[in-house]
């Protein structure tokens, strides 16, 4: 039976006066006033609905009503967290922290020189004051409900700094499983990163959602910064999130000479939200944003990118493709904006689809504010069928049309494998990616 | 080998080949000629297989009936089209690309599949008969080739998967001189006595590299003439005008 969204709404912002005793003492007035900053900011917005522009082709709300029951705000803090290892990607090796249902679950015992992480629920107050300085201050709580929601209840979640002229050699992969056997989970996860001063590291999240009856709402705000001269790889793979639901609010922050390779991975979901907002707040920045979305069924997946250059001399280059059968749906919403101090500003944007059904729908909308006289920006966007010229070329070379259309949307969905640093996860993604077009590739 | 027997097609209404008859044994090599707009493509690439045509009519190769085949099986079968505009497909690798068309073939007809190194021995073998550079194969599909490069490539395909049919289509148009004798001489190296080869083109001096047993004059979607060599260079020396205003009469 469905809840409306006044009940859904109330419920949470009654849930927070007793979650506010949970965390009584045990945080300073700086984040116990932030909470509730943000909670009065989500009571005032609610969920988003239909006519609210942002969401206008993602039809969070209605999903959620529809989903969620009026269950704990937090997931279990109890409970025997089974085994995990077989849902992990095999062999790729590095820092690992494995989240079960929003709860830190497993953390590897060494951890590499220059890199520091805690747990944002173990910090003292004065940690806390000092993280201030950098929590909820790139996300927009005001003007998005999810962020909202994730600022009043986040609890669990890293604090990773990685020192000045450190270069990782190894990645740190944060995994996010989500299981809702013992019930529906909601998970608000929170994460702040901070690349220190020409550091170098490649950072992996990925999201799983284990086989439930249940649904799992999965609500994460990350956010991280890139300190001069640092160059971070960062790979978001949602490769197994059949039947979740997600809403992913991630924020990028560049200052001078960072550079960012960003790909986001995703292979359905019930409803995936992306919200990915990078601005470049340096001078010769590089940014080269890539995602990648394969939908089927009747699964619904949303990307929404802001790149803000406001500084002069920077570069941004993103590509968004997508590849969408049977009933399912895709959205892309990227966003440009060049400030008037942004002079020089080399940005450009594409998003390319493929509909494979003549049920499968697309809604694409690519937008470019250019507020400065001397810049090179570029933006399209294509939603089109299987060439047939190039189809009849390969068969007419001996391939039958299984084949050709699987080698064809094979080459399309792999364009982005230059930004993938790790070759163990290029493997991975290769397979995934092949067995989700059923192209064998051998 | 290929019996083409009153094959007509036509295309939303307009009918383009209105009754082509064609025999082609192994060992020859025959030339159709013909104004622009005469249905010289439309022929080759419906022997190819493209599917946009309404079809009648017979044509049998190596005593199968071509026209229930699909693409891919004309092409196991050992017919080969050289495209007049090579597709380019972005993101595939002609070598990887080259790689499963071989072995697709080689399934067909029983045969092993080539490993990786007897693969690229052959590559490398193939590459000069077309002096065309390893690097460029490495490269996407006709993705960023030059006209010369592409068409090129078509005939290094066409050395590969060795068919015993190859149909060139317009394989002149948009080459140089030098371009042009490299590709003919590939063609003729691949010249044998169980194979034969169709050569569609517009002008004749393609002809005086790759010297066909047969010419024939294809206008408004029939073979009007047939003759030799001789006949390209009278159509070289006179143009097409005197065909039209013949076969004009008749009709």
């Amino acid at each position: 039976m469905s809840i409306t969204e006044k009940e859904l709404r109330d419920h949470f912002t009654n849930k927070f006066g007793d979650f506010s005793k949970t965390l009584n003492g045990s945080q300073p007035a700086e984040i116990s006033n932030l909470r509730r900053e943000a909670i009065e900011a989500f009571a005032a917005q609610g969920f988003p609905l239909a006519k609210n522009e942002e969401y206008k082709y993602t039809p969070l709300t209605k999903v959620l009503l529809k989903s969620l029951k009026l269950d704990p705000v937090q997931p279990a803090e109890a409970g025997v967290i089974p085994p995990f290892n077989e849902h992990l990607i095999p062999e790729l090796d590095g820092h690992l922290l494995v989240y079960w249902n929003g709860k830190l679950a497993y953390r590897s015992e060494d951890t590499p020189k220059g890199l520091v992480i805690e747990q944002l629920d173990s910090l003292d107050h004065a940690r806390q004051r000092e993280v201030r300085k950098y929590l909820a201050t790139l996300t927009n709580y005001q003007s998005d409900a999810f962020a909202a929601l994730n600022t009043a209840f986040f609890k669990h979640g890293s604090l990773v700094k990685i020192a000045k002229d450190t270069t990782l050699d190894e990645p740190l992969i944060i995994y996010h499983l989500s299981d809702g056997q013992s019930g529906p989970t909601y998970t608000q996860t929170r994460h702040l990163l901070v690349a220190g001063e020409n550091s170098r590291a490649t950072l992996v999240e990925i999201n799983i959602n284990l086989k439930s009856n249940q649904s799992t709402f999965y609500n994460a705000v990350s956010e991280v910064f890139l300190e001069e001269g640092a160059q971070l790889y960062f790979h978001k793979i949602q490769s197994k999130c059949s039947g979740a639901i997600i809403v992913d609010n991630t924020h990028l922050h560049q200052e001078n000479n960072s550079q960012l390779h960003c790909t986001t991975v995703t292979t359905g979901g019930t409803i995936i939200r992306n919200n990915l907002n990078i601005t470049i707040n340096g001078e010769h920045c590089e940014s080269h944003i890539n995602g990648l979305y394969l939908i089927k069924g009747n699964d619904h997946v949303d990307n929404h990118t802001v790149v803000d250059h406001r500084i002069a001399n920077s570069y941004s280059n993103e590509l968004y493709k997508g590849i969408i059968d049977d009933s399912g749906t895709g959205v892309f919403n990227g966003k440009i904006f060049v400030q008037p101090d942004a002079q020089k500003t080399n940005a450009f944007q594409s998003n390319k689809n493929l509909l494979l059904s003549d049920k499968a729908s697309m809604n694409t909308k690519p937008q470019l504010e250019i507020w400065a006289d001397d810049v090179k920006c570029s933006h399209g966007a294509t939603t089109g069928q299987i060439d047939s010229d190039q189809v009849f070329y390969l068969r007419s070379r001996g391939l039958d049309k299984q084949q050709a259309k699987g080698l064809l949307l094979y080459a399309f969905a792999t364009e982005f494998l230059e930004h993938i640093s790790l070759p163990v996860l290029k493997d991975y993604l290769e397979k995934v990616i092949a067995d989700m077009l059923h192209y064998d590739k051998s | 080998m290929l019996k083409v027997d009153n094959l007509i097609a036509s295309i939303g209404g307009n009918q383009i080949l209105n009754g082509v008859n064609l025999q082609v044994n192994a060992g020859e090599v025959h030339a159709i000629m013909g104004p622009n707009g005469s249905g010289k493509s439309t022929f080759a690439s419906i022997l190819a297989g493209r599917d946009s045509y309404i079809i009648s009519g017979k044509v049998s190769f190596l005593d199968k009936n071509l026209l229930e085949m699909p693409p891919e099986k004309r092409a196991r079968e050992g017919l080969f089209l050289a495209f007049q505009y090579p597709v380019e497909i972005p993101g595939v690798s002609t070598t990887n690309f080259l790689k499963t068309a071989v072995n697709k073939i080689r399934e067909y007809r029983g045969q092993d599949s080539l490993d990786a190194v007897t693969f690229l021995k052959l590559i490398r073998e193939k590459m000069k008969l077309v002096e065309i550079d390893e690097s460029l194969l490495s490269r996407s599909l006709n993705d960023g080739y030059s006209g010369g490069e592409k068409k090129r490539n078509e005939i290094f395909q066409m050395a590969i998967l060795e068919p015993r049919l190859a149909i060139l289509d317009e394989t002149d148009s948009g080459l140089d001189i030098d371009a042009l004798r490299i590709v003919a001489n590939g063609v003729n190296t691949l010249r044998k006595k169980d194979n034969a080869i169709i050569v569609v083109t517009h002008y004749q001096r393609l002809l005086d590299y790759i010297v066909p047993d047969f010419v024939h004059v294809l206008y408004n979607g029939r073979i009007v003439k047939s003759g030799t060599k001789e006949l390209a260079l009278e159509l070289e020396e006179r143009g097409y005008d005197w065909i039209k205003e013949n076969e004009n009469v008749i009709t």
